[in-house]
């Protein structure tokens, strides 16, 4: 430790005032305070001290963050090692389904006769050891002696007790020869084992995994392994960005872009190209916050604003039911076979009238309940799918002082409120509740799928969650007063469902509503504010008229 | 009929909003946009300006410019269909005039409506200042009427869809007001002070509208 700071030390005077490298002094900089506490401290004038400085709330965002990328990682690798196994799965099914019309080919190839000396047990065994055997069951069985069994028998069976003719000869040779082709395919085909395509599977290989969804060390490396290209080269191409406009323009590489570069490739579907990762936080970071003079001083979500570039700039790598998997983004043979889709991008294409149940039965590969969408093993964006892990981040925030719990809690509010009075007129709501459909608008069978689903699942399914706590919690971006906090969230909260359930033509809107709310939060703190300055005027003249006769303190503002 | 009224309505603020999604008005929307007291007073007078003339070049529209519109014409004269030489207000097509009948009725309102200011909201007169005389020539305004006469509103749907544009317009040049208020705050580059970062602000937001795009 002390090495370090010696070093760095040793390394500060050409970056200091004066020094040769004067304008490189933020990269210095920037290096120093990651590893230390700055010990600049004010000389001068006093001013207002706040133990909330910006490095704390940064790094304690990224704490919170732990889970969500934890979980991100783990949940990314399992559905990928659950659709490599899923695959297999379908493969075997079509194998055996070919294997029986190749044996039963082969069968009829014998010489005539040759199986009708056969008891029925005997053709049984036969067949049973080819064709009927689960694949799985199969490969255990490759070591068993069910087929040479079958063969002790087949030969009793043709060649009789007694000295075997040379007709009878003839015929077992031909019926064991069609048999061994039939066996040989067997083995081939369905000793296949499930692997990673690519640099990922050599890794894994190395270090003895297999990509088997039981396995958690396997999952959670194998999700890893795609999470963190996307994050290096976010922070890569974005760190870069930002440390030039810093040394340009002469001020600090803000601890910020840590959270941002975080935030970022977990909205990503694991699939993402790395180079339009790379042109998304390029565009979040100098459009979206550079230009505007660097952390604190931009308007919109920096994270939001690169997802929201790729959203519209490249929609086949980023919606659609082929993205979501990391295994389909690997392997070509994968991609054909396994369709992965997101909840809400399930319910959003089934037919008007479906309902949650609908949606679960169509939505086989995993089940697309509650629980399993709280805990997270559900297909989305890599950090998205975990309200769980988004819950833990949230009670971090809360409790060390740094997310504002009131938007969280309006964003949970207006999406209730509004998908409830959606759900329940215009949705199967009433009937759900068993009670008279009378007030429901509309002819039930033509209401688009998704105002079928309950409020309670638009709390887990999506992004909503991660949204809330992450996204519309970004202090320079969200309103800024405490009455406009709430008006914030419940903003947010409606526009989520009505992007989600009212506009068909997104599936998900958390992102696009976070923005929406950026975009009116100086607006809702302007009237929040010029609200208080009018009631306190009010205040002040109502005193001041009548000095003599009101003592009662004022009700103080509530916001 | 209140359904598709309450949906026309929302196209017309979030969708279709004159300003993020087709930039019309720009001229306006980016300089009387500094502070949020005027963008406000400017956004109601266009939601007004809005709401009267595209109902009143609506009922133009369907009466007098449209093909075959000043049949009425015919019959309070009495001439008889069969009569070739006297039936000829019904073969009329004076669609050639739209423009100049609808800019002439956008001019009257404005003035009215400056007048009605100047006498009443003597402040926001002051304001607005020139800006007030130059909503006569905001393509917003004009596009507006446009939009009715090309999409085919009846004269209920010209009123809906003159309030929806005029008020997601007010909403976008009052929100942008805002943005602008707290961006003072900013530490814009010099090439891009003004106008420039206006402009990149007005494309972000923008893009927060589009999801709402496909209602």
């Amino acid at each position: 430790m002390k090495l370090l700071r010696s070093s760095l030390d040793k390394f500060a005077p050409p970056f200091e005032k004066g020094g040769r490298l004067e304008k490189m002094y933020p990269a210095y900089e920037a290096a120093d305070t990651f590893l230390y506490t700055p010990g600049e401290v004010t000389e001068g004038p006093s001013h207002v001290r706040d133990g909330m400085d910006l490095k704390r709330m940064m790094t304690l965002v990224v704490v919170a963050l732990i889970p969500a990328i934890f979980m991100a990682c783990y949940n990314t690798g399992y559905q990928a090692n659950y659709a490599l196994k899923s695959v297999l799965a379908d493969n075997a099914v079509e194998s055996r389904q070919a294997l029986a019309a190749e044996a039963e080919q082969a069968l009829d190839a014998l010489p005539a006769g040759a199986l009708k000396d056969l008891g029925a047990e005997e053709f049984a065994t036969l067949s049973a050891g080819t064709l009927v055997l689960d694949p799985v069951e199969k490969i255990e069985a490759a070591a068993d002696p069910v087929l040479s069994t079958s063969t002790a028998q087949l030969e009793k069976a043709i060649l009789g007790d007694g000295e075997p003719t040379a007709a009878q000869k003839e015929r077992l040779e031909a019926a064991l020869g069609a048999r061994g082709a039939v066996d040989e395919l067997v083995q081939a085909r369905l000793l296949e084992e499930p692997r990673v395509e690519g640099w990922r599977g050599w890794l894994m290989g190395a270090l003895g995994l297999s990509p088997d969804p039981d396995n958690h060390i396997a999952n959670f490396l194998h999700g890893l392994l795609w999470f963190l290209p996307l994050y290096i080269v976010t922070v890569a191409v974005g760190g870069t960005a930002e440390a030039i406009f810093s040394v340009v323009r002469g001020h600090e590489i803000n601890e910020g872009f840590l959270v941002t570069s975080m935030l970022f490739p977990l909205t990503l579907p694991a699939t993402t190209p790395l180079w339009q990762a790379a042109l998304g936080i390029l565009f979040g970071v100098v459009i979206g916050k550079e230009v505007f003079g660097g952390t604190g001083k931009n308007f919109l979500n920096p994270a939001m604003t690169s997802r929201a570039f790729l959203y519209f700039a490249y929609p086949a790598e980023i919606t659609g039911d082929k993205v979501w998997n990391a295994a389909t983004g690997a392997s070509p043979a994968a991609y054909d076979a396994y369709s992965s889709a997101t909840t809400l991008n399930t319910m959003s294409t089934m037919p008007k009238g479906s309902s949650i149940a609908d949606l679960q039965a169509a939505y086989d590969v995993v089940p697309g309940g509650w629980w399993e969408s709280f805990l997270g093993m559900i297909e989305g964006s890599m950090g998205e799918t975990s309200t769980l892990a988004a819950l833990i981040g949230a009670a971090i925030l809360i409790g060390v002082g740094v997310g504002a719990w009131r938007i969280m809690a309006g964003c949970v509010v207006g999406l209730l409120a509004f998908d409830t009075l959606l759900w329940l007129f215009v949705g199967d709501g009433l009937a759900w509740l068993g009670m008279a459909e009378a007030a429901r608008v509309g002819d039930p069978g033509a209401a688009y799928a998704m105002y079928n689903i309950p409020p309670w699942y638009h709390l887990v399914v999506g992004g909503f969650a991660f949204g809330a706590v992450f996204m519309a919690t970004d202090p320079v971006s969200s309103t800024w007063t405490k009455a406009g906090h709430w008006w914030y969230g419940i903003l947010i909260g409606v526009v989520t469902v009505l992007i989600r359930v009212v506009n068909p033509a997104y599936p998900e809107g958390i992102m696009l509503a976070v923005l929406f709310g950026n975009v009116f939060a100086p607006l809702i703190d302007h009237f929040v504010v010029q609200r208080n300055i009018n009631r306190r005027l009010a205040r002040a003249k109502a005193t001041t008229a009548k000095p003599s006769e009101d003592y009662s303190v004022p009700a103080p503002a509530t916001a | 009929m209140i359904e598709a009224y309450l949906g026309l309505f929302l196209k017309a603020v979030f969708v279709e909003n004159l300003a993020l999604a087709f930039f019309l008005g720009m001229c306006t929307f980016l300089a009387v946009s500094k502070n949020v007291k005027t963008a406000i007073g400017l956004g109601i007078a266009v939601i007004v300006i809005q709401s009267i003339t595209v109902p009143a070049n609506n009922l133009i529209f369907q009466h007098l410019l449209k093909p075959g519109a000043l049949i009425w014409l015919d019959q309070l004269l009495g001439h008889s269909p069969t009569n070739e030489d006297q039936f000829q207000f019904a073969s009329l097509d004076l669609s050639f005039l739209g423009f100049i009948s609808y800019i002439g009725v956008i001019a009257a309102m404005v003035q009215i409506l400056e007048m009605t200011l100047d006498r009443y909201v003597p402040a926001l007169y002051n304001a607005l200042g020139i800006f007030l005389p130059l909503i006569t020539v905001n393509c917003a305004i004009l596009g507006g009427s446009l939009f009715m006469v090309e999409r085919k509103y009846d004269f209920g749907q010209s009123v809906v869809y003159g309030l929806g544009s005029g008020f997601g317009w007010a909403l976008a040049i009052v929100a942008l007001a805002g943005i602008r208020e707290k961006l003072k705050y900013s530490d814009v580059p010099d090439g891009l002070k003004g106008l420039g970062i206006t402009f990149i602000t007005v494309g972000l937001m923008a893009l927060a509208f589009m999801g709402l795009g496909g209602i």
